[in-house]
């Protein structure tokens, strides 16, 4: 029985070890994004604070990686997210969108965000500081609305 | 004690990963015809595209809340859709449709006779840029 319970171990630290050779790319964070939002854009300081702490380290360059993001296999799912936000939306890239992707882009914000799938519910586990009460929710996406009014005026 | 902990953690671990990998979404019945849409110009080659294929989960009375959340036809006819948020639907529909991404994996699984060909596709995507365009005064 012993034997059996260290044999367990010793495979349960070998994998997890095993896990950490597993290349992966980790998404680049790139500091000057000359077409990021908060550059090219006008965006109120209530609003630009909840962007930054609540979506900017998946839809954005400026990723800050906590130190748990490099060890496997919680780095699989960091780097997997990071690459799949920016993918989505990258607010680095915020000027070198067409007016019609960036309306669809805030569409898409007030919705999620409005409806509770954004942030990431996995997300505020590990930064609390990016929760949002329903009212920080309301005004990015009466923010959001008001902007994609405003492009095609 | 210990052996709670032995089972625990790795299960724990898998379910973690596990969850990550499957991306549970309710897939809708279709319905049939909601023309409720008089405010698109939807042309009847269109229109069928959309009663086949789309407008089962994007209408007001979907049980996808996902579904009429991204998207709902009713919207664009009932004023509840500004035209800022009418634009970026249907450019939503015509980058989704880039993507690959809809109808879902399960609803093509279910209905493969409502999948769309890249005929289809092309008329639903020019037919939505269009609208999209006229919008917003392009």
């Amino acid at each position: 029985m012993r034997k059996k319970k260290r044999l367990f171990w010793y495979s349960f630290f070998g994998i997890i070890i095993l896990m950490q050779v597993y290349p992966v790319t980790q998404p680049e964070v790139i500091q000057d994004n000359p077409n990021d939002l908060f550059i090219t854009a006008k965006v109120p300081d209530n609003i630009a604070v909840m962007l930054k702490t609540a979506c900017y380290d998946c839809h954005s360059n400026e990723t800050i990686y906590p130190w748990y993001s490099y060890i496997a296999p919680v780095k699989w799912l960091v780097n997997r997210d990071t690459r799949e936000g920016r993918e989505e939306l990258n607010f680095s890239d915020w000027a070198s969108m067409s007016k019609m992707d960036q309306a669809t882009a805030l569409s898409d914000i007030s919705d999620e965000v409005l409806e509770g799938d954004m942030p990431m519910k996995i997300y505020p586990i590990m930064h609390a500081e990016a929760k949002l009460s329903d009212e920080d929710r309301q005004a990015i996406a009466d923010w959001a609305d008001e902007l994609t009014e405003a492009l095609f005026d | 004690m210990k052996r709670t902990v032995t089972i625990l953690i790795p299960a724990l671990l898998f379910i973690f990963s596990m969850s990550y990998m499957f991306d549970a979404e309710k897939v809708d019945e279709p319905i049939g015809a909601v023309s409720s849409t008089a405010k698109l110009d939807i042309p009847d080659n269109i229109m069928v595209i959309l009663d086949k294929s789309c407008m089962g989960c994007h209408n007001d009375e979907s049980s996808s809340t996902k579904g009429k959340m991204k998207l709902n036809f009713d919207k664009f006819n009932n004023g509840k859709y500004s035209t800022g948020k009418q634009i970026a639907k249907l450019n939503g529909i015509v980058k989704t449709l880039e993507k690959g991404k809809m109808p879902p994996k399960k609803f093509k699984a279910k209905y493969p006779d409502r999948v769309l060909n890249e005929e289809q596709q092309k008329l639903l995507s020019d037919w939505a840029k269009a609208q999209a365009n006229a919008l917003a005064g392009e």
